[in-house]
């Protein structure tokens, strides 16, 4: 199972002042506000791998939707240069993450099963629609026709291939913020 | 305070974030956050910032897990100044 989530950094913004304050200690616990506070990433790499936490264990365990990001508990693994490795514990799930930080943009992906490649790409979106670009990639990788390809949300909202009349349960991830779009997926029961 | 009072209120709180405009013409109980206003997950921190402010009340993060519709919202808001008006 994997999740992806990519950030805007033009866009993304955090209230000034105690509402700050507020703002983080909804978000973040104690040892994550210290990492922030030190500077080895900034608020908006761990917000990311809380998302792709969140989205790849929801998906995997079919969960309806909820919404405390202080359930999901990061560390920050190895930083070099622009690239971070990442844990995340989720309800006693543990899941390895990876993200790329940019000027522009923060972008991490997270797995259960981190000897499986992730494929994931980004996009600046305003041309592009992501699920067809998903479907290209998947089906390129996998020789299958797009056009027999749908994605459909299932009704705890969590998106789904379907081929034909058949459910591909290929873990897959969309992330959309601001100008930019992302999917990841892994190709895993197909 | 009724439903009535909170609704328009809320409906202001939500409008700067909401990026699926359209929707808050439906504002009602049934509306979704997320999949109706397409408001972004980490803007719905701000919009629990702004509903305490606005209501003078605290959401603990277990209130804010379980508000995902306007409905969700509502009965947060009433129950959470229910509680501060005993004390």
């Amino acid at each position: 199972m994997n999740g992806n989530d990519i950030v805007d950094l033009k866009i993304a913004k955090i209230p000034l002042g105690i509402k700050g304050t507020r703002f983080l200690d909804k978000i973040f616990s104690s040892p994550e506000q210290e990492i922030i506070k030190n500077g080895r990433v900034g608020v908006w790499a761990i917000w990311a791998m809380k998302e792709a936490v969140y989205k790849a264990h929801h998906r995997r365990y079919n969960l309806p939707r909820s919404f405390d990001p202080k359930k999901i508990h990061v560390c920050i693994g190895d930083v070099t240069q622009n690239i971070v490795f990442a844990n995340g514990e989720y309800l006693g799930y543990d899941y390895l993450g990876r993200g790329v930080i940019t000027s522009e943009y923060v972008h991490f992906t997270a797995t259960c099963f981190p000897q499986t490649q992730m494929f994931s790409e980004i996009f600046n979106s305003s041309s592009i629609n992501i699920k067809t670009q998903l479907k290209l990639a998947i089906s390129n990788k996998l020789n299958l026709e797009t056009e027999e390809m749908e994605i459909v949300k299932n009704n705890n909202f969590i998106p789904q291939i379907r081929f034909g009349k058949y459910e591909l349960n290929l873990p897959f991830s969309i992330s959309h913020h601001g100008k930019f779009s992302a999917f990841s997926f892994q190709l895993i029961n197909y | 305070m009724t439903d009535k009072d909170i609704l328009p209120k809320l409906k202001k709180i939500v409008t700067p974030y909401t990026q699926n405009k359209t929707a808050l013409e439906n504002f009602s109980f049934e509306t979704d956050f997320i999949k109706d206003l397409e408001i972004n997950s980490a803007n719905l921190v701000d919009v629990v910032l702004d509903v305490e402010d606005e209501f003078n009340i605290e959401i603990d993060n277990d209130s804010m897990d379980g508000m995902l519709t306007v409905g969700d919202a509502i009965r947060i808001i009433r129950n959470k100044k229910e509680t501060s008006e005993r004390e």
